[in-house]
């Protein structure tokens, strides 16, 4: 009878599969699987040869008969088990009692499992379950095997994994920090071209770039707007047109000729300097500085682009300018000076020489009053010493050593005095107007000199217009300030002044001319047509009137000549009596101490005086003048005296002399025009002053007048 | 005795008899846990007092454990009873599994007595793996006799045998001794359990003729 197989022996076959997979190792499983197969029917003990290691239920049973295994002889060489490890472990297959099935997978052996039959019949029944049970643990160990592999490649992978991560992340902070580094930089790059660029903008001066193939501004900093009132944008917009928009015409032709020459031949580093005008954007010319150097080449090293800074020296060149103004101003009022003391001393050396011939050929002409032909001739010699006399005269008024008197004047009726002349002089092609506008026209001064003034002026505008014209008067009260007395040729002060304009619409003049024109004796006139002594008796006067003229002309444009003089001021009237003449019948024996270096002047005035009936003393200089003053027996009844001599001149003569004698008379005479000292004595008790040459008839005149005898008649 | 009422174990929807001596034999923890932490919930739905004897971790520890699975212990700590297994299994420090037994029998009357429906408890028994705490036959033994206080005091048990720790020889054994098995999450009846009396009559026959166990 065949028997059945049991449900229960089969759920422990189940259980034992269940359990099997809970087990964690070979070891643990292969122990397990042993003790179950051997509670199992048929079977008395069990042992498992599995990777080279035995196990099993029973030792006794299994130590003595395990030698071999042909099932583990079977096995592919790559897993085959070196049965003979450790004590013979390996199953022998020889008895019949044991059976000995293979531990293995479709692909591999693992070794086998050697049951020890105690029913064959019942183990046969199960056997194939068993199999099945023990295939399991081969699966098991199989799976375990792949598992190490897999965890083993796991860790490998994950030690890679982690390895790779550690290098990624050290790569990664390394990125970061040069990434940060970079960042760093950029930031400190950034801040350093933010402080570049506020310190390029800082400067004062224009900092650029200039392109001179292209002809147009690379780069500019703020400093443009700031000196040329353009932005940058505007400055780039000019393109190629910069240069030509803004730089001075005259400038360019230089920029073009010399300063683009000096780009082709300068080395790098050299420094190239130019100046130039550029216009600001508000119109007003700028004067410009420029220190550049190539900065960039093209391929075959002409100069590219290049690097400069533009300084504004508009208010260095208008120093310069205003500087070398005032010293052409100085150096003209120096020139003024020594031409004006010159001219006096000539004058009055040349009124001394006159005085000797007018006196002289007075003497003459009195020897011989009766002798028609020689009155006739020394009548023509006087008339032409008059003339040169005249001349004398207004170099004297150049020299400023001529202002008689300092009273307030009407300038409106001055030029009404001067206009009504030339109305009846001029040529009628010549339209004379007036614009008198000036509120205040009075002014202190010479009402003589004044109209002299007007009237050269006048004559100059005249001369000015061969062919006819217009020749206009114009007054106007003004204000002058500091800045206007500081830039003009005169020493004048600031205040309100009457501004007379003299203007022709004539030949006008060249500026070498207009800077010449008040120097004595030059004249365009030709020869015999001007003595050269009208403006330059206008610039004397009018600086013996504390006032300033400027001239305004230019070829073929008129001239206007326009004179400054103070408004007001403190009249410093001084009473100088009008020349009286007396005519005189006899000296009446009084004694006239005539006081003079010039031995001839002497012997003139003596001859003179003595032959009208004055007894007289002479001294040639001014001590020799106080010892005779002092002498004197009877005393002097009137002294003639120079001014000019040496050792004592006349004023210290003067002096001493009124010590000695207040009441005496005393007829100052001089070759200059009276001046500052002259009237000092006149203030001082002088009786009067006779300017050299002077005629018999005016001494002997001056004489009777001051001591009051014979007089006949007051002209 | 009257018919055993039927308990829930919490991780399967099958019913089984109170009193069962369960055998777990596991190598993953975290499904252990989970498990575990189902069958002692369940014990507190069922109105049953619980036990729990923990070998490897503390019982502070456990209990962190138990309430990070859901188990409210906190709430529960008068009807949950957590404690070191050596100190139940060994209470001069080795092994006694006649202590043990009385230990597990009164816990079921007291809880009756307390009002409880029951009672349930599970162990872990890596103690028994601790040097000088136990034999195997001694633990044999006591699992073997436990059935018999079980058939008196149904005390719903289940004895944890890790599978990495445990030699195989050992645990099959073991299965010998426990009726129950949970399987895969599944509780099944142990076809190598053998009555107490039949098992230890084999076991001393075996040890006496092989002279060695692996432990």
């Amino acid at each position: 009878m065949e028997k059945e197989l049991d449900s229960t022996i089969l759920g422990k076959l189940l259980l034992i599969q269940s359990t099997l997979h809970v087990m964690p190792d070979e070891e643990k499983r292969t122990s397990f699987l042993i003790q179950g197969l051997s509670r199992f029917p048929g079977i008395d003990a069990t042992a498992f040869c599995v990777n080279g290691k035995c196990y099993y239920s029973d030792a006794d049973r299994f130590e003595k008969r395990l030698r071999n295994c042909e099932k583990c002889s079977d096995a592919p060489a790559e897993n085959r088990v070196e049965h003979n490890a450790g004590k013979g472990y390996c199953p022998f297959t020889g008895e019949r009692e044991y059976r000995c099935l293979g531990i293995r997978t479709s692909s591999s052996v693992y070794g086998c499992c050697v049951i020890h039959i105690s029913d064959e019949s019942a183990f046969l029944l199960y056997m194939p379950f068993i199999e099945n049970t023990i295939n399991l643990l081969a699966l098991l160990t199989e799976n375990r095997m792949q598992h190490f592999v897999l965890e083993s490649n796991r860790e490998a992978l994950e030690k890679e994994v982690e390895r790779r991560t550690v290098e990624l992340t050290e790569e990664v902070v390394e990125r970061k920090k040069t990434e940060l580094l970079l960042r760093a930089r950029e930031e400190e790059l950034s801040e350093r071209n933010r402080f570049i660029e506020t310190i390029i903008n800082l400067n004062p001066d224009i900092l650029y770039i200039y392109d001179i193939v292209e002809r147009k501004n690379v780069y500019s900093n703020d400093g443009v707007e700031r000196v040329l009132g353009y932005s940058t944008q505007e400055v780039r917009d000019m393109g190629d047109q910069l240069i030509g928009l803004l730089m001075h015409s005259d400038d360019f032709q230089r920029y073009l000729q010399n300063t683009l020459k000096r780009y082709i031949t300068a080395a790098d580093g050299e420094i190239i300097n130019h100046q130039y005008r550029m216009q600001h954007k508000d119109g007003n010319w700028r004067w410009l500085s420029s220190r550049e150097v190539i900065y960039k080449r093209l391929i075959d090293g002409a100069p590219h682009q290049i690097l400069g800074v533009i300084h504004d020296i508009t208010d260095i060149k208008r120093a310069e300018e205003m500087l070398i103004e005032s010293q052409d101003r100085i150096r003209q009022i120096e020139k003024m000076q020594a031409i004006g003391q010159l001219a006096g001393g000539i004058a009055h050396d040349f009124n001394n020489q006159l005085a000797g011939v007018v006196g002289y050929v007075d003497l003459l002409r009195e020897s011989f009053i009766e002798n028609p032909q020689i009155v006739n001739y020394t009548d023509k010699i006087l008339q032409t010493t008059g003339r040169a006399a005249d001349l004398t005269a207004q170099l004297l008024a150049f020299a400023r050593k001529g202002k008689y008197l300092a009273t307030a004047v009407d300038m409106h009726r001055i030029i009404g005095e001067v206009v009504g002349i030339l109305q009846r002089t001029v040529d009628k092609k010549i339209t004379l107007s007036s614009r008198l506008e000036a509120e205040r026209p009075v002014v202190s001064g010479d009402p003589t000199q004044l109209q002299n003034i007007l009237m050269n002026l006048a004559l100059n505008a005249r001369d000015a217009m061969p062919d006819g014209g217009r020749m206009v008067f114009e007054t106007v009260n003004e204000q002058l300030d500091s800045g206007f007395c500081d830039n003009i040729a005169f020493e004048i002060h600031p205040g309100e002044y009457l501004k007379v304009a003299v203007s022709d619409n004539g030949s006008g003049m060249s500026d070498e001319t207009r800077k010449k024109i008040f120097e004595p004796f030059f004249t365009t006139k030709q020869q015999g047509k001007g003595t050269g002594m009208g403006l330059a008796s206008v610039y004397g006067a009018v600086k013996n009137h504390n006032g300033a003229i400027t001239v305004q002309s230019a070829p073929g444009e008129g001239s206007v000549m326009t004179v400054y003089l103070p408004v007001g001021g403190i009249l410093e009237t001084v009473v100088v009596e009008s020349p009286e003449r007396y005519t005189y019948t006899s000296g009446g024996g009084v004694t006239v101490l005539v006081v003079d270096d010039e031995e001839y002047l002497l012997e003139i005035a003596g001859s003179v005086l003595q032959r009208n009936g004055y007894s007289i003393l002479v001294a040639n200089n001014g001590k020799e003048a106080i010892e005779v003053f002092t002498k004197a027996e009877p005393p002097v009844g009137l002294v003639l005296l120079d001014m000019i001599m040496p050792d004592k001149n006349g004023k210290e003569v003067f002096f001493e002399i009124r010590k000695q004698n207040p009441e005496v008379p005393v007829l100052i005479s001089s070759g200059y025009a009276i001046n500052d000292e002259v009237r000092e004595l006149i203030k001082s008790g002088a009786g009067g002053f006779i300017q050299k040459p002077f005629r018999s008839e005016e001494l002997l005149s001056r004489v009777a007048a001051l001591l009051k005898v014979n007089t006949t008649e007051k002209q | 005795m009257a018919g055993k009422r039927k308990v829930s174990l919490g991780f399967t929807d099958d019913t089984v008899d109170e009193g069962h001596h369960i055998i777990y034999v596991y190598n993953d923890d975290y499904e252990r846990k989970h498990t575990i932490a189902r069958f002692l919930e369940e014990g507190f739905l069922e109105e049953e007092k619980v036990l729990y004897l923990v070998s490897d971790i503390s019982t502070s520890e456990m209990r962190k454990e138990l309430l990070g699975l859901g188990v409210d212990v906190d709430s529960r700590q008068k009807d949950f009873d957590l404690t070191e297994a050596h100190y139940t299994h060994c209470p001069n420090r080795y092994f006694s599994g006649e202590f043990m037994l009385g230990m597990v029998g009164d816990y079921y009357d007291n809880a009756i007595r307390e009002g409880y429906c029951g009672a349930r408890g599970a162990g872990e028994m890596s103690w028994a793996l601790e040097e000088g705490r136990a034999t195997v036959p001694d633990l044999l033994e006591y699992e073997a006799k436990l059935n018999t206080i079980l058939h008196e005091h149904p005390l719903t048990t289940v004895c944890q045998y890790d599978a990495r720790r445990f030699d195989g020889a050992v645990i099959m054994d073991m299965l010998s001794v426990h009726p129950m098995m949970i399987v895969r999450g599944q509780v099944v009846k142990n076809p190598y359990y053998v009555s107490p009396e039949t098992f230890l009559q084999e076991y001393n026959e075996r040890r006496t003729r092989q002279g060695y166990i692996r432990n």
